[in-house]
């Protein structure tokens, strides 16, 4: 089921109905675990006994950690391996091994091929993540363990978060999940800007662009200057894309009566890896560094016997090599953590920082801004031998053909692009006349049924 | 800022737009209001096909998308057998135009061909909506009369939801959505580049020139695959709900009440399918069993195909066309000397 899609218009007054008409806090969480167990299952019920029995069993794991102490963190552990076996299992497991794909094939296991392949990883990536939030912050005493089973299922299974994110900390979310929850019209004025916002980046902008982008990824050699205008139009469309995505999961929360964590704060000005990282899909980034980068470099730090430098060095790569591996199976995404691993420590090294003055932080935004659009190419790419191949053999531009061709396609990305853009300005320079900003989401509701029609492509963070 | 206050501003503000971009919408585009429901279709027929047919009187007419135009080679076909044969592959079709051009075009002409093949595979038969929005509505267009009553009802009318049916009617921006964007398109495209001396030619051609590069194998099979996961939607699957909301039923009946025989060739895929799948073609091939005049080849499980003939998990590369050209010849003749 997807966002923006009438099951899902159906699906929702459902719930949202029944949520409200009995505001009764065990009841309305009771819905949204029952609701996010059919929301997961839509396509295939089992698929949504996988996620009940992996949230049962860290339930118990994290219930056992106080009451035996000595084995909380062999608990832990086990329950970590428990998530990323999961996650292994469905995600990498079954795309890569021939032989599984061919049984699961025969014997239609979970549904067919195509279901157990590709549609049971969507969702695994990110709940597994608040899952082992939630099994690390238990074993430090961060937080006590959950005793209410449904609010913890319905804290994992979440469906506005379930398949994207935002990855919600534990002990936000499920504070709200205590508390009572009544109605009020706060919800509607909250949500409906998301809303508006999340149909408009999807449907207008990342929709479009898409058709552009795809055709020069499909190219078999593409000369440099479509690989520029393909980065350009990739790093527009994964933005509004994913952004979309995490604006609709919130509104949709909202309307629910909870507030979820931002995922995105301009993350196209940033003047510095660290800086991008701190605003690009943040619910993630602030996870590996809670749960990746601080813990090994405090590890380093601990070992005395290594040199200082390591404990500079060594976090980043790790934490970016793992997101890396996170976001996809293929080379190219590794190459694209690793890259963001060595772009972390070269501007720790070099000791580059935000800039001082309107013209170094120009410059330290546009070197940062073609960085960030070269790691989209890499990310994008079909394969690192592809990349490879065009970054070495092709030429910049055949000919006067390209150079038009490109022209083109760069204007129809940048008209794209200023409708982002036109936002940014708004919220920077006019925050506070409301007319304007209304007329902006009038002006963005109004394309967004020009640009309306049946298809809706997935969702790019689907596949994570 | 108060958001009650953004609020109550922005409901004002879309009330004005959409009052003013309706009015404005209409005007420009010459709707009615209410709309009509279902798609507009311009008089404009293509007749290279009918001229075509009507010239050198076929046997055979072969209809089907892109596999159709890599898979089988006309002239080779035509001399193995001894007949002619006419190959009308429409790139990026489904059932709406094969339907289209069965009726407006090949039933159209004054010549009937004794066999009708369509080239098919997954549950494209199935599925009417398939390749009919967007862009690919110009490709129906061109192979439809201004009056198509029955594929407005099925592939579009029955489509649509109830939220869609309101907008279509009462909302000109939705009405008239393929018109504005494709007005908002050609600004994009063209305006630019004519100020560096590149007119609406030179833009065509240098956009079309991207758009029809040889493309990357590996990118290919996985957008392709991405497009087969629209005909593996598990309700495609559901074949005895599926047929009676399809075109299938009325190619037969058309091919029946033309005195032809339709021949429906299902092509091999080198790739992942879904179990349910199996089921799906069981039952199709009983159905297509069960009709006068219909003939199944099923090539899906054929081991003549080999993987080596293909160029990704859908077409043929050179070689592969020339051997499947001549594995069809082969069983075409069978039929042909019944």
């Amino acid at each position: 089921m997807n966002f923006i899609g009438v099951e899902f218009l159906y699906f929702f007054l459902i719930v949202f109905v029944l949520y409200w008409v009995f505001p009764n806090r065990r009841w309305q969480n009771v819905l949204l675990f029952a609701a996010s167990l059919v929301f997961y299952g839509w396509l295939a019920a089992w698929h949504a006994l996988v996620l009940l029995a992996s949230i049962a069993v860290d339930y118990f794991l994290a219930l056992a950690m106080p009451r035996w102490k000595t084995r909380s963190s062999l608990l832990m552990w086990l329950g970590i391996i428990l998530n990323i076996g999961l996650i292994a299992s469905v995600k990498y497991y079954l795309n890569f091994d021939d032989a599984l794909a061919e049984w699961s094939l025969q014997t239609g296991f979970g549904q067919g091929f195509l279901l157990s392949t590709i549609l049971l990883p969507l969702g695994v990536s990110f709940f597994t993540l608040k899952k082992i939030a939630y099994l690390v912050d238990v074993n430090r005493s961060a937080m006590p363990p959950v005793k209410d089973f449904i609010a913890f299922g319905a804290y994992v299974s979440f469906f506005p978060q379930v398949f994207s994110g935002p990855i919600d900390r534990p002990q936000a979310f499920l504070k709200q999940l205590e508390e009572p929850r009544t109605w009020a019209m706060d919800h509607i004025y909250n949500a409906w800007q998301l809303i508006v916002m999340g149909l408009f980046k999807k449907i207008v902008i990342a929709n479009t662009v898409k058709v552009i982008v795809d055709q020069i990824f499909l190219m078999r050699e593409p000369s440099k200057i479509f690989l520029i205008v393909g980065g350009l139009g990739f790093t527009l469309q994964i933005l509004a894309d994913f952004s979309s995505y995490t604006d609709l999961s919130r509104g949709i929360a909202f309307l629910l009566g909870l507030k979820t964590s931002e995922n995105f704060n301009k993350p196209y000005i940033s003047q510095t890896p660290n800086d991008f990282w701190n605003r690009w899909h943040m619910s993630f980034s602030f996870w590996l560094r809670d749960y990746i980068f601080f813990p090994v470099r405090r590890a380093l730090m601990r070992a005395s016997w290594l040199p200082a430098v390591f404990s500079q060095i060594v976090p980043p790569l790790i934490t970016m090599f793992i997101s890396g591996v996170w976001h996809g199976t293929g080379n190219t995404f590794i190459v694209w953590g690793l890259y963001y691993g060595v772009l972390i420590v070269t501007y720790q090294l070099l000791g580059v920082k935000v800039g001082q003055t309107p013209t170094k932080r120009f410059f330290a935004w546009l070197v940062m801004f073609m960085l960030i659009a070269f790691g989209w190419v890499i990310f994008r790419a079909p394969s690192t031998a592809w990349l490879w191949n065009a970054l070495r053999l092709s030429p910049f531009a055949s000919g006067p053909e390209e150079w038009f061709a490109s022209l083109t396609l760069t204007v129809m990305i940048a008209f794209y692009a200023s409708l982002l853009f036109i936002k940014y300005i708004l919220d920077e320079y006019f925050p506070k006349i409301t007319w304007l900003h209304a007329l902006y989401y009038a002006a963005a509701l109004i394309l967004t049924f020009v640009f309306m029609n049946s298809s809706t492509p997935d969702f790019i963070y689907f596949q994570f | 800022m108060n958001s009650k206050k953004l609020f109550v501003h922005f409901m004002l503000a879309s009330l004005a737009l959409l009052v003013v971009s309706s009015a404005l919408i209409s005007l420009r585009y010459n709707l009615p209001y209410p709309a009509k429901l279902g798609p507009e279709f311009d008089v404009v027929l293509k007749y290279d096909d009918m001229v075509a047919i009507e010239n050198t009187h076929p046997e055979i007419v072969m209809i089907g998308d892109s596999v159709l135009e890599e898979g089988v080679d006309e002239k080779q076909l035509s001399e193995e057998l001894g007949v002619t044969v006419h190959r009308s592959p429409i790139p990026g079709s489904g059932t709406a135009a094969w339907y289209l051009f069965m009726k407006n075009i090949v039933y159209g002409a004054d010549y009937h061909p004794k066999y009708v093949v369509v080239l098919f595979r997954h549950t494209i038969l199935t599925v009417p909506e398939y390749r009919t929005g967007g862009k690919y509505f110009y490709l129906l267009d061109d192979y439809a009369r201004k009056e198509e009553p029955l594929v407005a009802e099925i592939v579009f009318i029955n489509q649509m939801t109830p939220f869609e049916k309101f907008a279509e009617q009462y909302i000109p921006a939705y009405t008239a959505r393929v018109d504005i964007r494709e007005d908002l398109d050609n600004a994009l495209r063209y305006k630019i580049p004519a100020l560096a001396g590149c007119d609406r030619d030179c833009t065509d051609q240098a956009v079309g020139s991207l758009f029809g590069r040889e493309v990357d194998p590996i990118a290919l099979n996985l957008a392709q695959e991405d497009a087969a996961k629209v005909l593996y939607d598990p309700k495609e699957f559901d074949f005895d709900r599926q047929i009676d909301t399809s075109l299938l039923p009325h190619m037969i009946r058309l091919a029946q009440q033309n005195g032809s025989t339709l021949i429906f060739v299902r092509t091999k895929i080198f790739g992942p399918e879904p179990a349910e799948l199996k089921q799906y073609t069981q039952k199709l091939d009983e159905y297509l069993a069960q009709q006068e005049g219909v003939i199944l080849l099923d090539y899906e499980n054929d081991p003549r195909i080999l993987e080596s003939f293909y160029v990704d998990s859908l077409h043929n590369n050179p070689y592969g066309k020339h051997e499947f050209t001549s594995i069809l010849a082969e069983d075409f003749k069978t039929i042909i000397t019944r």
